[in-house]
């Protein structure tokens, strides 16, 4: 405890003994004292190294001033006192004509169904909710461990509120016939359905992290006390994504940059589908314009559920709920989520390689030549030859694929899984896969084991060929190479942090960190023959095109440095590549939210291309002149470049 | 001109007034270290005043300038503390009274409050939610101006009664009488909100 809040405690104390605060919770009050701060923008907190210009800084702080008092005050005082009676004349007119339509368009809600102990804050008072209470903007409605209550809004609205939760009503217009509903839930959960909205109608339900709008649709939505939220929908649609905290606490230029990462990590959920956004591990109000960007990959985004997870789970709390099937209602499978679609352009057939979680389909406009589902899910992005192609799945099979016909022509097992981000590598001499624990197996095109050798760290990257070796990253930093012939290992460097992604280019390997460092190795003779710092992390991906390395940045900046170490240009593209990135001889072609970027492979000048609706795909596949990729209302669509 | 890291660190050792003192006697350089010790400080409060960082920016130098105007015939033998914050209240108060009208439509956002610990809970396993600190922020806004002076200079300045005293022109007495009302009203307001 510190000394200088011992009177906080004191004046805390001396509440309890009078009746006004019998009731309280002088604990929380003390708490909150306690453990909370003011809060100031960095950005205002200048750095005291700045102090000896101090004689530079303030005439021109104090003239700026100055500058922008005078335009706030233009009227001089003869004018101002003649505006008084005019703007009362024209308050006085438009409160007059403007006060009965104001309070029309207020729409209470009824409490339908009260089970339980539900209180309901109105206007400063605490009161039990009755059945047939009304309820309206401003209320907080509590409910106890046991207890609900359903409330019917004008405009055919019905909001459950489930045991254990706080909601605030934000909002509950009804203006002419629009309806506008906006609720904050900040303990427990409610489902709300609501008629299908017309253009110009919202229905919003924010919870301290995150927002869903709602098209017409019923759904369910919990906030747990670790601040886990999970969106549930029955019906209909809801698009959910994270918000920025009401309290402004973030700075102005990494909300930014917040807004456009939470507007991208956006999803649609449909029926049947459940979505969870977990807790970040930075605080929003520690981010800064300089750190936002780094930090993206710390914060919580909406994650559709998978298998499991994507049971219903509220249903089984509210039974008995208007229109709600009831129960313990089904999951259904749910669709594929968002982004788990991969599309690559195959040249000797003019097809495109569609490859889902579980199955591969080769198509194209309005064509699908096969499709083929497989046993396992599919690990990264398949390879192919010609008219071969090479899968290998999470579950450790590795598999060849007659491209005309769809037939597996042979699979393999491996004794260990494949790492989601490792693709399987191909070379004259075979196909090497490279597994979790570090196993690299090399199979001969008939699909017969050649050799196996153990790495001894895990593998964090898909391995590269560079003459008679391949080189696997390791997640300790070392640069193993193995004989291609004979599997023997050895290490050929150690890069400190682990590698995030490789590319060879002769006899050279570029190397990029996670640390966010770009390094050439020679592995003729083990040198590191240069080093290149970009200060951020890498997505992963790295390609090595006529003599040079392209590296997009998480914080969405695309790097094309030269095979000497150079930087030729780097460009901020304004928003975090999550996405894979594509490429035609000129142009690399990166998805973001609903924006297509193109960037000019020689110059670095981007185009971007809106599109609706976004791209749900995680990349695009480009052919010579069109460009395909997965949107979430119109499936596999092509645009002419 | 280049300070070395050694000479500032000298008049750590220093008060404010010999500091003061110091500059008169032409060591520009004194100036400096108080700037350093009450930048921050000052930047703070008067921020609680205009919840704008740019404006708050601007108030604070005018604030400086002020002190750099009137340091000639400030009295030593008084506290440069109290000095200093009664001009940037002064300041902040001008500045409030000119664009009155602006601020009391972002009253609502004057105060922003944030939990130290991150949000994790007390061993108590009292849960204090977003919207409990929302409710709390609302309750200081909603404070009387000599309440709220006298929490934000004890809360957050963590300055001593005396010190409050000298800044606001009133007894002791009556500044830990302000401070107490001041606690009271958000606690009234948090109970009536639900809050505690």
């Amino acid at each position: 405890m510190r000394k200088e809040d011992n009177d906080i405690r004191r004046i805390t104390d001396g509440l309890r003994s009078g009746r006004r605060f019998r009731n309280a919770n002088l604990d929380k009050l003390l708490q909150i004292l306690e453990r909370s701060e003011l809060h100031v923008p960095q950005g205002l907190m200048m750095d005291a190294a700045d102090a000896p210009r101090l004689r530079e800084i303030a005439p021109t702080a104090l003239s700026s001033a100055r500058k922008r008092r005078r335009l706030s005050v233009p009227t001089s005082s003869i004018v101002r006192w003649a505006l008084v009676p005019a703007c009362a004349a024209a308050a006085a007119l438009i409160f007059f004509f403007a006060w009965p339509r104001l309070f029309r368009g207020e729409a209470a809600g009824t409490a339908i169904a009260v089970s339980g102990d539900v209180r309901l804050l109105s206007a400063g008072a605490h009161r039990t909710l009755r059945e047939g209470d009304d309820v309206g903007r401003d209320d907080v409605i509590l409910s106890g461990p046991s207890s609900r209550a359903d409330i019917s809004f004008p405009g055919g609205l019905v909001l459950r509120v489930l045991p254990g939760s706080r909601v605030s009503l934000l909002k509950t217009y009804v203006t002419g016939r629009k309806r506008t509903f906006d609720a904050l839930v900040t303990g427990g959960g409610c489902i709300m359905r609501v008629s299908r909205l017309e253009a110009g109608e919202s229905a919003l339900i924010h919870t301290p992290t995150s927002v869903a709008s709602v098209k017409g649709t019923m759904f369910g939505v919990r906030v747990d006390a670790d601040g886990t939220v999970r969106y549930e929908v029955y019906e209909g649609t809801v698009r959910v994504r994270r918000c920025l905290p009401p309290d402004r606490s973030v700075e102005p230029e990494a909300a930014m940059v917040l807004e456009r990462y939470f507007e991208d990590a956006a999803v649609e959920l449909k029926a049947s589908q459940a979505c969870r956004i977990g807790t970040d591990r930075k605080p929003l109000y520690a981010l800064t314009g300089s750190n936002v960007r780094n930090a993206l990959p710390d914060l919580s985004i909406p994650v559709i559920a998978t298998g499991t997870a994507c049971e219903m789970q509220l249903p089984n709390e509210a039974a008995g709920f208007p229109g709600m099937p009831g129960a313990g209602i089904a999951a259904r499978p749910a669709p594929e989520p968002r982004g788990s679609v991969y599309l690559m352009y195959v040249p000797d057939l003019d097809f495109v390689l569609k490859i889902g979680k579980r199955y591969i389909a080769l198509v194209r406009s309005q064509e699908t030549r096969w499709s083929l589902d497989l046993d396992g899910t599919i690990a990264s992005l398949p390879v192919f030859e010609s008219t071969s192609l090479y899968v290998s799945t999470v579950s450790g099979a590795a598999m060849k694929i007659d491209l005309y016909t769809g037939k597996i022509l042979w699979t393999a097992h491996m004794d260990d899984s494949m790492h989601p981000r490792t693709s399987p590598v191909l070379d004259e001499s075979g196909l090497y896969c490279a597994t979790v624990r570090g196993l690299l197996y090399k199979f001969d095109h008939d699909g017969r084991l050649l050799w196996r050798s153990d790495i001894g760290c895990r593998v964090t990257a898909t391995p590269v060929c560079s003459g008679s070796h391949v080189f696997v990253p390791a997640a300790d930093g070392r640069l193993i190479g193995v004989d291609g012939k004979t599997g023997a290992a050895s290490v050929g460097a150690s890069f400190g942090s682990g590698i995030a992604a490789l590319g060879a280019r002769a006899d050279r390997i570029f190397v990029a960190t996670e640390a966010g460092s770009l390094f050439c190795y020679r592995h003729r003779d083990g040198k590191t023959l240069w080093r290149y710092e970009i200060a951020e992390s890498i997505n992963g991906d790295m390609l090595v095109r006529h003599g040079s390395i392209y590296m997009f940045g998480r914080g969405g900046t695309i790097y094309r440095i030269s095979a000497d170490g150079l930087l030729l240009w780097s460009r901020d593209t304004g928003r975090p590549i999550v996405k894979r990135p594509a490429e035609d001889e000129s142009r690399l072609y990166i998805p973001a939210g609903g924006v297509l970027l193109s960037v000019d492979k020689k110059t670095g000048d981007i185009a971007r291309a809106s599109l609706e609706p976004a791209i749900n795909s995680g990349n695009v596949a480009v052919t010579k002149d069109t460009i395909y990729f997965e949107s979430e209302k119109s499936g596999f669509t092509s645009l002419r470049k | 001109m280049v300070y070395s890291y050694r000479q500032t660190q000298d008049f750590k050792r220093f008060t404010d007034e010999e500091l003061v003192e110091s500059y008169r006697d032409g060591n520009e350089q004194a100036f400096t270290e108080l700037y350093v010790r009450y930048e921050r400080k000052l930047k703070r409060l008067i921020y609680y005043y205009i919840p704008d960082a740019e404006e708050a920016s601007d108030v604070f130098h005018d604030a400086i300038m002020r002190v750099f105007r009137h340091l000639g015939s400030f009295d030593t033998g008084k506290s440069f503390s109290s000095w200093i914050y009664q001009i940037a209240i002064n300041c902040s108060k001008n500045y409030l009274g000119k664009t009155a009208r602006d601020i009391r439509m972002i009253e609502e956002e004057r105060f922003r409050l944030s939990r130290v610990d991150g949000g994790k809970e007390s061993p108590e396993e009292i849960y204090i939610s977003e919207s409990d600190m929302a409710e709390f922020n609302r309750s200081v806004s909603l404070l009387k101006e000599k309440f709220r002076t006298v929490f934000l200079l004890r809360y957050d300045q963590k300055l001593k009664y005396s010190d409050i005293a000298k800044i606001l022109r009133c007894s002791e007495r009556t500044a830990k009488w302000r401070m107490e009302k001041a606690i009271k009203a958000i606690a009234r307001h948090l109970s009536e909100k639900g809050v505690i």
